[in-house]
């Protein structure tokens, strides 16, 4: 059993990709065993009326029982409160998700501290993505990746609240092992491992395996290419376990050690 | 006695690997770290059944004639004691000139080195480069070259896939493999188009969706080839989730490989 706390539908606005469609997403989730999935839309991310978007997004998941649905939300937008309000009451939305480079945002901007304490009000997990693409790739324009500076100082001020930190750079590990080392309720992902030997055991040199959880990037990303990691790590299966469901499931639901 | 069935590439881990055989075209011992890195390949090698790695030396991006020759001992030590599992590829830096081409006249007799390593030192149409080329023409010798194309700028000296393309026209008769599709495997894989003698490896990016069938779909399967860049149960991955049929995979992983370097 696998669970995948980083997926989106739809359309990536700078390539083709291979496949980004709710019958796409039920294919890879079959493939790799993923059982339960978080999932977004890139349209949230990039279209003004993001909250169109994610009702469209609401609609498409229903006949994908295993997807919980992430709200994007930009909390520099007019009337953010509004939308999450309703995700939460009319779309049955189970978590935040926030791309503050692709948005234009500080972490440490108020209005992010405004965001986590209602997203603690409605008892939802927030999954922060550093960066959603490769930025030396971002055709057209650019997008700055979050500082773990930044991501340091979020956590600090939002204790209790359930977050994920996707898409850090690897070389960042030893920085983002000490952010959250203090910090209960706090994990990082591997989708931005490469050109490292080993990688996933060598991440695991310096953040534990209770801290560990999956989110693929899929369809921007081939999750073989970090489930293979996983497979070839030389860890126990308990550990195995608990970066692919375990600490997944602790972060969607707020449930199991 | 009943005769034990040969173990396919991947099939220890649980990774399926279209054919069953693979190579890597694409690593690297880097300075100071040498053993570490040769062992923790050869340890990823065993598990994978790689066939071999193919792996040549990095020091920094403009070596001195030292350290080009010290690195390709490095890397000639390691082949030898790899029991077949590494083979060598000769760095040179274009911009010692004639001790370049000493340099892989060495590399090629007394190390028994099949295959040359350009990497940022000089970018591929300047022609300091030429040289390097017209000798690995005489010694059938295929060129790695690395390229990249990065909207964060590139290093002065990188060389972008348009540079890779313009030098294999230049040089029909040599046979380049370009790293990484270039980074930006859009632009990468639509630079070489044009250049039946460059071949593209998927190598040391994030493991983008599209990548490999872009390069199959505008190169030809026959021009794709596995390399990892230090890593290979990551860059399985990119092939293994490609659209793109068993025969095409099999060819990435293997056969296009094994043509070059024999």
């Amino acid at each position: 059993m696998i669970c995948d706390v980083g997926c989106f539908l739809g359309a990536w606005p700078f390539r083709s990709l291979p496949s980004s469609g709710p019958r796409g997403l039920k294919a890879m989730a079959r493939k790799q065993g993923v059982t339960c999935v978080a999932v977004s839309a890139f349209e949230e991310v990039f279209h003004e009326d993001a909250f169109r978007a994610t009702a469209r997004l609401t609609g498409r998941l229903a006949s994908l029982p295993m997807a919980r649905q992430f709200q994007v939300v930009n909390p520099l937008f007019p009337g953010w409160q509004r939308d999450l309000e309703r995700g939460v009451r009319e779309l049955g939305i189970r978590g935040v998700r926030l791309t503050p480079g692709y948005h234009g945002y500080a972490l440490t901007d108020p209005a992010v501290q405004a965001l986590a304490d209602a997203a603690r009000e409605f008892q939802l997990p927030v999954a922060i993505h550093a960066r959603l693409q490769d930025e030396r790739m971002h055709w057209i324009s650019r997008f700055p990746p979050v500082p773990v500076k930044e991501a340091g100082e979020f956590l600090a001020k939002t204790p209790g609240l359930r977050v994920a930190l996707l898409g850090f750079e690897v070389g960042e590990a030893g920085s983002i092992s000490a952010i959250i080392k203090d910090r209960p309720a706090a994990w990082v992902d591997w989708s931005r491992l490469r050109c490292m030997l080993w990688g996933l055991d060598r991440l695991l040199e310096q953040i534990p395996a209770e801290r560990i959880l999956y989110g693929s990037l899929w369809p921007l990303q081939t999750p073989s290419a970090m489930l293979n990691l996983a497979k070839v790590a030389r860890i126990g299966e308990a550990a195995r376990k608990r970066i692919l469901w375990t600490n997944g499931i602790r972060f969607l639901t707020g449930r199991g050690r | 006695m009943k005769k034990r069935r040969a173990v396919w590439a991947g099939e220890r881990a649980g990774i399926p690997i279209a054919g069953g055989r693979l190579i890597d075209l694409h690593a690297h011992l880097w300075a100071g770290r040498e053993e570490l890195d040769a062992r923790l390949m050869l340890e990823e090698a065993e598990i994978l059944g790689a066939e071999y790695i193919a792996i040549s030396h990095l020091w920094g991006y403009n070596p001195s004639p030292d350290q080009v020759h010290q690195g390709n001992d490095h890397v000639a030590r390691w082949v030898k004691q790899s029991g077949g599992r590494f083979r060598g590829q000769a760095i040179l830096n274009p911009r010692h000139g004639k001790r370049a081409l000493a340099e892989l006249r060495r590399c090629y007799e007394e190390l028994g080195m099949r295959m040359v390593k350009l990497w940022v030192a000089a970018r591929c149409t300047n022609p300091i480069v030429f040289p390097i080329v017209e000798r690995c023409i005489d010694l059938r010798l295929p060129i790695l070259q690395h390229a990249f194309c990065k909207a964060t700028g590139n290093l002065s000296n990188e060389s972008l896939p348009e540079d890779v393309a313009e030098l294999a026209l230049r040089y029909p008769q040599a046979r380049f493999v370009m790293a990484h599709v270039a980074g930006d495997y859009i632009r990468g894989a639509w630079a070489i188009r044009r250049a039946p003698n460059v071949w593209a490896d998927i190598s040391g990016t994030y493991c983008e969706a599209g990548m490999v069938e872009t390069a199959v779909r505008e190169l030809g399967a026959s021009r794709v080839i596995f390399g990892s860049d230090n890593g290979i149960a990551f860059n399985l991955g990119k092939v293994q989730d490609a659209r793109i049929s068993d025969a095409d995979k099999a060819r990435i992983f293997y056969r296009n490989a094994k043509e070059l370097l024999p």
